[in-house]
């Protein structure tokens, strides 16, 4: 997956593209870089016949449902792709990953950032994000979970209480909300 | 029969909703016709029949062709992007525009291919550069200035707007900047979503198109009334059903009714399941009481599968209580130090016995026999405290079945193979159970000969010793039969050395065997690669002096688990050696009657698949059918629609 990273093409690695987010701001950003967006890619497919290098940065990208501030953070996500993405095969090692994931960013920042890389298709990105919004889950309360992502709790109470009884060790060591 | 004129029956026609014509175009080629008209169309659209919806886009949908668009519930229409990708020949496909049900889409990045069929120029083009999605409202389409634009230049002209019908571009100013804003359509009328404020979103609506002056209509408490946190991120949708104003927060929408003050969220679930795929299963057990959707997603056997496959769950050890004097409130519980306790209670009250043989366990779930009438067979899901019965299988024959419980990752299924001796070593028949099924089917080939002790289930395959009465020379060294689970076929593996002091385990998801024929340590065995069954040594465990165990034939290595450790038993005590360290330590287990097993939870809700005489298995497969419609799409856009007939030869 890290393909460009391993083998340079200098060629291509200087080859900037321009994407222009929500808010109109524009990103020069490294071809390499822009080619984890799979919607961006898409772009290079469709035009086949042109000669990318040639249209370089000349072409302008936009990316209407991304905003600036979540695009400046992915790219700075896929700049730190490679060493990242080490496949884990021990338990120090998941740890280290968990505390990586766990310094991306708040929460919220994370439903923004889940947002952009589903539209953009970066499955790596979504991976990631993914995961660690599933990391920081995992201990929360049932109404920390309704909060976050803004549901209603719509059982009747005494369903609510059913499943409370019945799975009585899942509400064993939750962290404070 | 009633008889109308023609021209009646087109009036009529104008007033009945997009659906109901749909329906009807089947009615007689003249309907057929007659709906298809433009004029009608145009009619219909001046009588403002349809309601308004929301509509969802669905870019990255797995629906087959034939599901195109449905109605989903709660006003919702979904439509996939399919059509629109394959007839651009991209699948980056840009939504421009949309006005009266209509969506105007450009192929990402080259937006040549909208060109229709001629161009016209028009003598002059707006004021400066636009930016956004225009919103078609009062007959114009209207967008805001680039951000870049000079502001000072435009003179509070901050919006552009193009009279379709007079073909001019004009200017109108909002009523404050325009910065944090958006624009929409609110029920025929331009409006303006104002987002400066911390605490709650104006919506300025333009009630009088031709006087230009806006009136501050809505003012909606987002902080905290609606849990949003930073209200730069809402995006007013539209006015819908019940006067209600959708809205959408990063990933949430919320319908609110001005009048009465109620908010309702809607879940479009699209990103959810992933995230909840990766939580462990105690996690997810929690969550059941989020909601019903949750709970319903929860227990749909295909996040099940898709847990399994990302392997979520940290290994850990299930300590079986056979002998419990615990209240039934604590049937299930987590242990200090990485154990599950659960009460065979359950197993037993339900198999009508206490005396219940585990007979095979395999990816969190186990398989219990009754031992007088094995017949009677219960599956066990310990973290779900379900239980369920499987259908007895056809004849018994004396002497006891062996089974084995296996799981299929081709197609996602439990099943139980069941092996039983026609009489002799040799003589061996055997038939299988799908999970979700309602009966035993026969296979061709049982195994080579009688088996030995509890299948260990690793590689998509069970695995059995030989059993020791089967004569040794005839078997030429295939001392270990296999089943294929995914094949169901029967095969043999040859050990490493003769196993008559040793046993078989899952080794961290690998076949393992533990070689106990020396007198001061253990060896166990691994077979790294399962396709070219090569055997590696991969563990020498000196048992004598440091773990002070004098006979080494008793030793059971039970598994792997946390910190890489190994979970030795040797009779009633249990130490856990660390292989890298080789650091051990005791741990104590309390109960007199107590199995330790190596669990890799399971988050399937077996209780699906409990077979009732008449709606059998049908069940499951209707529970999942029903609920894919609700959550199984992905990267969804809503947007508000409002339908329209269709144009005959639009395209």
């Amino acid at each position: 997956m890290s393909n460009t990273s391993e083998n340079p093409n200098p060629s291509s690695s200087s080859a900037k593209i321009t994407l222009k987010t929500s808010d109109n701001e524009l990103f020069e950003v490294e071809e390499a870089v822009a080619m984890k967006f799979c919607t961006v890619k898409q772009y290079f497919e469709d035009e086949k016949d042109n000669d990318v290098a040639a249209r370089g940065s000349s072409t302008v990208i936009p990316l209407p449902n991304v905003h600036s501030a979540v695009l400046a953070r992915l790219i700075s996500y896929c700049k730190k792709l490679p060493q990242s993405n080490a496949v884990a095969d021990n338990h120090e090692e998941e740890e280290t990953k968990k505390k990586e994931r766990k310094q991306y960013g708040t929460p919220g920042d994370l439903v923004d950032l889940i947002s952009a890389a589903n539209y953009l298709d970066f499955k790596e990105g979504l991976e990631f994000f993914n995961q660690a919004l599933a990391d920081h889950i995992q201990n929360k309360s049932v109404e920390y979970v309704r909060k976050f992502f803004g549901i209603k709790g719509d059982f009747e109470p005494h369903e609510e209480e059913k499943y409370r009884e019945e799975y009585a060790w899942a509400f064993e060591g939750v962290d404070e909300d | 029969m009633v008889h109308f004129p023609s021209d009646l029956h087109f009036d009529i026609v104008s007033r009945l909703p997009i659906k109901s014509l749909l329906r009807f175009k089947c009615v007689s080629q003249l309907w057929c016709n007659m709906i298809d008209d433009p004029s009608l169309a145009y009619m219909h659209l001046t009588r403002s029949v349809e309601e308004p919806k929301m509509l969802i886009l669905d870019h990255q949908t797995k629906n087959p062709d034939t599901s195109r668009f449905t109605e989903v519930a709660g006003g919702f229409l979904k439509a996939d992007m399919k059509l629109v990708t394959k007839f651009a020949k991209s699948k980056a496909c840009f939504l421009e525009s949309c006005c009266n049900g209509l969506l105007c889409f450009a192929k990402n990045y080259d937006d040549r291919v909208l060109v229709l069929s001629s161009w016209r120029p028009i003598s002059k083009g707006p004021l400066c550069l636009l930016a956004g999605r225009p919103i078609f409202a009062c007959g114009a389409l209207h967008w805001f200035v680039y951000a870049h634009v000079d502001r000072d230049a435009l003179k509070g002209k901050y919006i552009v707007s193009f009279d379709v019908g007079k073909e001019e571009f004009g200017s109108i100013s909002p009523p404050k900047y325009y910065s944090s804003s958006h624009l929409l359509d609110l029920g025929g009328n331009l409006a303006m979503v104002d987002r400066s404020f911390d605490s709650h979103i104006e919506i300025w609506v333009m009630k009088e198109y031709k006087k230009k002056e806006w009136v501050q209509e809505y003012k909606i408490d987002v902080n905290p009334r609606l849990g949003i946190l930073d209200d730069f991120w809402v995006e007013v949708i539209g006015l819908w059903e019940f006067g209600e104003i959708l809205l959408r927060y990063r990933a949430s929408f919320i319908s609110y009714n001005p009048k009465t003050d109620v908010k309702r969220y809607i879940e479009i679930l699209d990103l959810h399941f992933d995230i909840v795929s990766r939580l462990p299963v105690k996690s997810l057990l929690r969550f059941k009481c989020v909601s019903q959707l949750w709970c319903n997603m929860i227990d749909d056997p295909s996040l099940a599968y898709m847990h399994l496959t990302r392997s979520v769950e940290e290994p850990k050890m299930l300590i079986l209580d056979h002998q419990t004097k615990n209240p039934d409130t604590s049937r299930f519980t987590e242990v200090a130090g990485g154990f599950l306790k659960a009460d065979m209670k359950l197993v037993t009250k339900f198999a009508k016995s206490k005396a219940c043989f585990l007979e095979s366990c395999c990816n969190g779930l186990l398989c219990f026999a009754k031992i007088y009438g094995d017949r009677v067979l219960v599956l066990f899901n310990p973290l779900r405290q379900e239980v369920i019965a499987l259908p007895p299988h056809r004849a018994s024959y004396t002497k006891k079945s062996k089974y084995g419980l296996g799981f299929d990752s081709s197609t996602n299924t439990y099943k139980v193979v069941r092996v039983f001796s026609r009489g002799g070593s040799f003589n061996m028949g055997a038939d299988v159970y799908t999970l979700g099924t309602s009966s035993w089917r026969p296979i061709s080939k049982g195994p080579l000969c009688l088996l030995a002790g509890r299948p260990i289930f690793a590689c998509g395959a069970l695995h059995w010793f030989v059993h020791p009465y089967v004569d040794r020379d005839a078997l030429k060294g295939k001392y270990i039969v296999s089943f294929d689970v995914g094949k169901e076929e029967f095969g043999w593996i040859s050990p490493p050395k003769y196993y008559s002091s040793s046993h078989l385990l899952d080794l961290g998801g690998n076949l393992a065997m533990v070689d106990r024929s020396f007198d001061s340590h253990i060896e166990i065995w691994v077979m790294k690669e399962y396709k070219k069954k090569e055997w590696v040594k991969e563990y020498k465990i000196d048992i004598y002096p440091p773990l002070g165990i004098s006979d080494s034939s008793l030793v059971e290595v039970i598994g792997l688990w946390e910190f890489g450790e190994i979970l030795l038993r040797n009779r009633e005590s249990f130490i856990s050696y660390n292989l890298k360290t080789g650091v051990k330590r005791y741990i104590e287990i309390l109960g007199h009657d107590v199995e330790v097993l190596y669990h890799m939870g399971s988050l399937l809700s077996i209780s699906k698949f409990q077979t009732k005489q008449g709606c059998e298995t049908t069940l499951a497969f209707s529970y999942t059918s029903k609920q894919s419609s609700v959550f199984l799409h992905q990267s969804g856009q809503a947007g508000l629609h409002k339908g329209l007939a269709p144009l005959p030869g639009q395209i």
